[in-house]
C-alpha cells in the first residue's frame, strides 16, 4: 500500500470544509490571547505581589504542562468545578488561556525598550494612565513585538488540531474519519497538513503586511 | 490669582541624606523668562521633575498659575494632599520640553501634537489639528505635519517637541537643557527661537548651559548649587557683581571659556 496523491486531492472537499471551524476557533482564541495577554500585562506593571505570585503560578503552570492536557482539563476537569462547556467552548478556553500568558509574556519582555521619558512626556502633558496605555505604550509594544505575536497564533492555529481529542469535528478529526473510512490513514493527514500550511501562509502574510506599513515609522 | 504664573515656597526633595532641593523659594511672574544655571547635580533638573509632579516634593508647595499643584495649603494653615486626577489636571498648565525630547516614534508629528490635546483637554479632532498645524507655522516647520519622528532632523524634533508642549497652552514652559542635545551649528538656531518666544510674552523657566542665553535673552537669572537658589537677579548683574564665592568660581570657571562672552560682560561693566 504505497502513497496514492489521488488519494490526498480525493480527502480535500471533506478536508476543506473542516477548514473553516480550525480557522475560526483560531481567530477568536487569537483575539482573546491578545485581549488576555494585553490585560496581563497591564496588571502585571502594577507590581502588586500577591497579582503577580498569583500570575506566576498560573503561567509556570500554562508553560510547564503539555497544550493537550490543558485542553483535556478543560473540557473534562471544568465539569467537575460545575462548568460544562461544549467541546468548542472548551477548546477555546484552553487555548486562548494558554495563549494570553504567552502574549503577555512577549508584550513584557518588549516593555522596557519603551523609554521611561516618553511615557514621563505623556504624564507632563496630563494623560491619565489608560491613556498612556492605549496611545503611547500599547501601539509600540504591538509593533516591536508583531514577529514574535504572529508566530504566537501560527502556534495557536496549529493547537486547534488537538481539539480533535475532545471531539472537535476540525481538520485533523475529520483526516481520521476519512482514512478510518477508506482503510487510507496517511494520505488524509498529508491533506490535513498542506491546509494548515496554507492557514499560516495566510497569517504570516497578514503580519508581514503589517510590518511593511510600520517599518517607515522606525527611528 | 496669585499674579504669578509659578511659585514654590519650601520645595524640598530629599534622596536619602541628600537634600536634592532645600527649601526652594521661587516666584516667576507672567511673561517672565527665567534661566537657571549651576554646576552639574546642583538640582536643577530635580526641580524641574518636582515642578512637573513627575518626581514628588517631599515638602513645600507648587501653585501654577493660581492652582496647587499635588499639596495645597488652605488659608487656615491645613494642608492636603489632592488627588491623582486633580495632579493630572494641573500639571497640564506646566509645558515641559525635555532634554531627550521624548516624542513618541509611532505617531506623525501631527498626531504627537493633537493626542494631548483631545485627550486631556478634551478638544475636538478638527480643534487640535488646527491648533497643532498653526504651531507647527509658527516654529516654522509646517511641512514635516505628516513625518514621524524618525524621520526629520534633531533640530526639527526639538521644534516639535516644543510645540508639543505649547499645544496645551501651558501657563509656563520648562526647558531642560534644550540645546545640550544639539549639533553645534543648530544652537544658536533655538537660541533665536526661544528669544522670539519670549519676546511674544511666554512665561519660561529655562535651564541651560548657554550664558549668551542668560545674557540676551533672560530678563532673570538663578543660580542653585546644592539644591538652593544662591543668586537671584538680572543677568548681568548675578554674573558679575554676585560676591558669594561658589557663585563666583562657577561664572569664572564658564566664563574662562567664553572669550566673546567675557569681552562683553567686562564692556558691560565699563558702563557701569
Amino acid at each position: 500500500m504505497g502513497f496514492e496523491i489521488d488519494a490526498v486531492w480525493g480527502a480535500m472537499p471533506r478536508l476543506m470544509n473542516a477548514v473553516g471551524v480550525n480557522f475560526r476557533i483560531a481567530m477568536i482564541s487569537i483575539l482573546l490571547a491578545l485581549l488576555g495577554g494585553t490585560l496581563l500585562t497591564i496588571l502585571r506593571s502594577f507590581k502588586i505581589r500577591i497579582v503577580n505570585a498569583v500570575i506566576a503560578v498560573f503561567m509556570s503552570f500554562v508553560r510547564g504542562t503539555p497544550l493537550l492536557i490543558q485542553i483535556f482539563l478543560a473540557y473534562y476537569g471544568l465539569p467537575a468545578l460545575g462548568l460544562r462547556l461544549s467541546p468548542q467552548a472548551a477548546g477555546i478556553l484552553a487555548l486562548s488561556l494558554n495563549s494570553a500568558f504567552f502574549v503577555s509574556e512577549i508584550l513584557r519582555g518588549s516593555l522596557p525598550s519603551i523609554e521611561d521619558g516618553q511615557i514621563e512626556a505623556a504624564t507632563a502633558l496630563g494623560l491619565r494612565p489608560r491613556p498612556i496605555w492605549s496611545k503611547v505604550v500599547l501601539p509600540q509594544l504591538f509593533r516591536k513585538t508583531l514577529p514574535m505575536l504572529i508566530n504566537e497564533a501560527t502556534v495557536v492555529l496549529k493547537g486547534t488540531a488537538l481539539l480533535a481529542v475532545i471531539t472537535v469535528v476540525e481538520t485533523l478529526r475529520v483526516a481520521q474519519q476519512i482514512g478510518s473510512s477508506t482503510f487510507r490513514p496517511f494520505e488524509p493527514i498529508v491533506g490535513a497538513a498542506i491546509l494548515f500550511l496554507a492557514m499560516n501562509l495566510v497569517l504570516v502574510t497578514i503580519g508581514w503586511v503589517f510590518e511593511r506599513r510600520f517599518a517607515k515609522e522606525r527611528r | 490669582m496669585t499674579g504669578f504664573a509659578l511659585r514654590t515656597t519650601g520645595l524640598v526633595r530629599r534622596f536619602g541624606d541628600l537634600r536634592a532641593l532645600d527649601e526652594v523659594y521661587l516666584d516667576i511672574p507672567y511673561g517672565q523668562v527665567v534661566s537657571l544655571v549651576g554646576p552639574s547635580g546642583c538640582g536643577k533638573s530635580t526641580l524641574l521633575r518636582c515642578l512637573t509632579y513627575l518626581d514628588p516634593p517631599d515638602d513645600g508647595f507648587i501653585e501654577v498659575g493660581g492652582d496647587w499643584l499635588g499639596r495645597e495649603r488652605l488659608s487656615n494653615g491645613t494642608i492636603r494632599r489632592r488627588s491623582r486626577r486633580d495632579i493630572d489636571r494641573v500639571r497640564r498648565k506646566i509645558g515641559m520640553v525635555f532634554q531627550a525630547l521624548n516624542l513618541w516614534p509611532h505617531m506623525s508629528v501631527l498626531d504627537n501634537l493633537s493626542v494631548a490635546q483631545r485627550v486631556a483637554l478634551g478638544r475636538s479632532e478638527a480643534e487640535a489639528e488646527s491648533r497643532a498645524r498653526a504651531l507647527l507655522d509658527r516654529l516654522r516647520i509646517s511641512e514635516i505635519a505628516d513625518a514621524f519622528p524618525g524621520q526629520i532632523s534633531g533640530g526639527q524634533q526639538q521644534r516639535v517637541a516644543i510645540a508639543r508642549a505649547m499645544a496645551m497652552d501651558p501657563e509656563i514652559l520648562l526647558f531642560d537643557e534644550p540645546t545640550s542635545a544639539l549639533d553645534p551649528e543648530l544652537v544658536g538656531e533655538v537660541l533665536r527661537l526661544l528669544k522670539e518666544f519670549a519676546q511674544s510674552g511666554m512665561t519660561m523657566l529655562v535651564v541651560t548651559h548657554e550664558l549668551a542665553f542668560a545674557r540676551d535673552v533672560a530678563d532673570r537669572l538663578l543660580f542653585m548649587d546644592r539644591g538652593r537658589i544662591l543668586a537671584d537677579g538680572p543677568p548681568q548683574q548675578v554674573i558679575t557683581q554676585t560676591r558669594d564665592r561658589r557663585v563666583r568660581d562657577f561664572f569664572d570657571k564658564v566664563t574662562a571659556f567664553h572669550p566673546k562672552f567675557m569681552q562683553a560682560a567686562a564692556e558691560t561693566e565699563d558702563e557701569s
